[in-house]
């Protein structure tokens, strides 16, 4: 009986031990090199589709409501990237600020794009994240 | 021809477009081609072949033993093993219902401008609306018609100039061209496997056999149940190799691998502006509302057939009430899964993953019956069908031993 009660004591232990690291390291999450690596995919995807979306905007070929509402679904799939960059990424720390800070700069695209407010620049900038991502995503790759 | 015999062509162009154009083949199959260019375009061949011969059996099994195909599972394995496969079908009709439910309402926000949660309402109102009211016969006839707006991506591909020679060329099955590691080999596998599937999703041969069932098919109706699935399920195939051109020649070059079903609407609208981006809408909007009707009322096919409840879509709704409970059912839960803010995407990837599972125990009864001299008759599978259905069933298996596998270590083919 009393070898129960010491197992089940330590059990407890070891959950609460369990839950209070979750809880104190949840604020600044570790992240591994594959999940820097699929949020540079992840990134790198949506500074593409910007680019593309901001071209077709531009020139006329898609309508104001769909411009808007694709670059809010847009806007709030960058949001995740960013939530997902929030961490520490120990060897892949660099390149996790470099997306973070590529994560930023493409919010404020998309955010104009929905406020029909983009022009080229836009364009150009959101191609040239998509190429950063890229980079990253190659290099954590090997 | 009867006009008879042109109106159940219906039947099949539904159960195609809905099939192989809902929102799961949307996303796997522009992504495959985003990822791999045109290499993966042997599966799709092999996967349109695979469902025009387990469709064909399905159809002349119910046309000479009047038996769809949960009745089939039933006498061929037992009610304990039918039991696990209806189980794991619904839980698969769920998903995909509720992803198609959330890719309805993204297309919607593209049209309106309203709320996401609010066109996920409206969307699963509406078909719920369309399924109690309106019979199947016209079902079938609205929305394989208006699906036909999806042929914009055809037009699309063409004009995408793609290289035919190489398209010609990447028919036979061969390794990826741009893979240097393990891991792009790994992604191949899983791209291959999930196009396979989302290609013979198993709740096409459900639907397609119990349309037959209701349309009350005789051993007449064979020469129609063939023409039905070769031009339903090669148009589905057609529009299915076309969202892969458009992977390879739009959207790889860009780096693009698209999430939103509103990134693939964009390469109509690159060649044919708004009106472009406005059919191919309209077109994934009726192919998706098609296939989440399609999914919901699977469910309530299979469960009926298999516990030999009274079933029947064209019976009216008030006539078989557990029938009817059923697809409402279904309708409110996938609702409220989309409703929790899950990504229909990710819904939709574990559901064409699952769907490979549950291949194996679909494909295996319809095989055992259809061989079966003493049940069909003179309509037995011929050697050729025998022959490539057991190689089906084979390669099905090795997909279904290798599927979660695969996403696991790519995860999700992003790896």
């Amino acid at each position: 009986m009393e070898r129960v009660r010491r197992s089940t004591v330590k059990i407890l232990t070891l959950l609460s031990a369990t839950v209070l690291l979750a809880a104190c390291s949840g604020g600044n999450k570790q992240l591994s090199r594959t999940d820097v690596q699929l949020a540079a995919g992840d990134l790198r995807t949506f500074a593409a589709s910007a680019q593309m979306l901001v071209e077709q905007c531009s020139a006329g070929r898609a309508t104001e409501t769909f411009c808007r509402q694709q670059s809010e679904l847009l806007s709030s799939k960058v949001e995740d990237a960013i939530q997902q960059l929030n961490g520490q990424a120990g060897p892949a720390e660099s390149e996790r600020e470099k997306l973070a800070q590529s994560a930023a700069e493409l919010r404020e695209i998309v955010l104009r794009v929905e406020q029909l407010a983009s022009n080229s620049t836009d364009a150009v900038e959101a191609k040239q994240l998509a190429s950063t991502a890229k980079g990253v995503e190659d290099s954590l790759r090997k | 021809m009867k006009p008879r015999d042109i109106l159940e062509i219906f039947l099949g162009i539904l159960t195609a477009m809905g099939g192989f154009v809902e929102i799961g083949e949307l996303i796997f199959t522009v992504n495959a081609g985003a990822k791999f260019g045109l290499r993966l375009i042997w599966i799709s061949v092999l996967g349109v072949v695979g469902i025009i011969l387990y469709g064909e059996m399905c159809g002349r099994i119910v046309a000479v033993t009047h038996k769809p195909v949960f009745e089939v599972i039933r006498e061929t394995v037992g009610y304990r093993s039918g039991l696990m496969t209806l189980f794991a079908a619904n839980i698969v009709n769920l998903l995909t219902c509720a992803a198609e439910i959330g890719g309805m309402a993204l297309i919607l926000k593209m049209f309106f401008g309203t709320n996401y949660y609010l066109m996920i309402v409206v969307g699963a109102a509406f078909v719920g609306l369309v399924t109690w009211f309106v019979k199947l016969d016209w079902i079938e006839r609205i929305f394989g018609l208006l699906g036909l707006m999806m042929c914009v991506y055809i037009a699309s591909a063409v004009s995408s100039n793609p290289n035919w020679g190489e398209l010609a060329r990447d028919i036979i099955p061969g390794l990826p061209t741009n893979a240097s590691t393990p891991m792009d080999y790994a992604n191949y596998a899983y791209f291959a496997v999930a196009m396979l599937s989302s290609i013979m999703l198993p709740y096409e041969v459900y639907f397609y056999s119990s349309g037959a069932v209701e349309d009350r098919w005789t051993t007449d109706d064979i020469l129609t149940n063939r023409l039905v699935v070769i031009i339903g399920f090669s148009l589905g195939g057609l529009l299915a190799v076309a969202l892969l051109i458009l992977g390879a020649q739009v959207f790889m070059p860009r780096l693009i691998e698209p999430e939103l079903p509103g990134t693939v609407a964009l390469a109509p609208a690159m060649f044919y502006g708004k009106i472009g981006l406005l059919v191919a809408l309209g077109g994934m909007f009726f192919a998706i509302a098609g296939a989440a009707i399609e999914t919901a009322l699977c469910s309530a096919y299979n469960l009926c057939q298999f516990e030999r409840w009274p079933w029947g879509k064209q019976k009216g709704p008030k006539s078989v009430p557990g029938f009817t409970s059923i697809w409402v059912i279904v309708f409110v839960l996938a609702t409220i899964i989309v409703l929790t803010g899950v990504d229909p995407v990710n819904v939709v990837e574990y559901s064409i993953i699952f769907a490979v599972v549950i291949m194996p125990l679909t494909f295996y009864p319809i095989l055992q019956i259809a061989n079966d001299r003493r049940q069909m008759g003179i309509y037995v599978n011929k050697r050729l069908a025998r022959i490539l259905g057991w190689i089906y069933f084979v390669l099905l298996t090795l997909a279904a031993i290798a599927a979660l596998p695969l996403m696991f270590i790519t995860h999700g083919g992003k790896g």
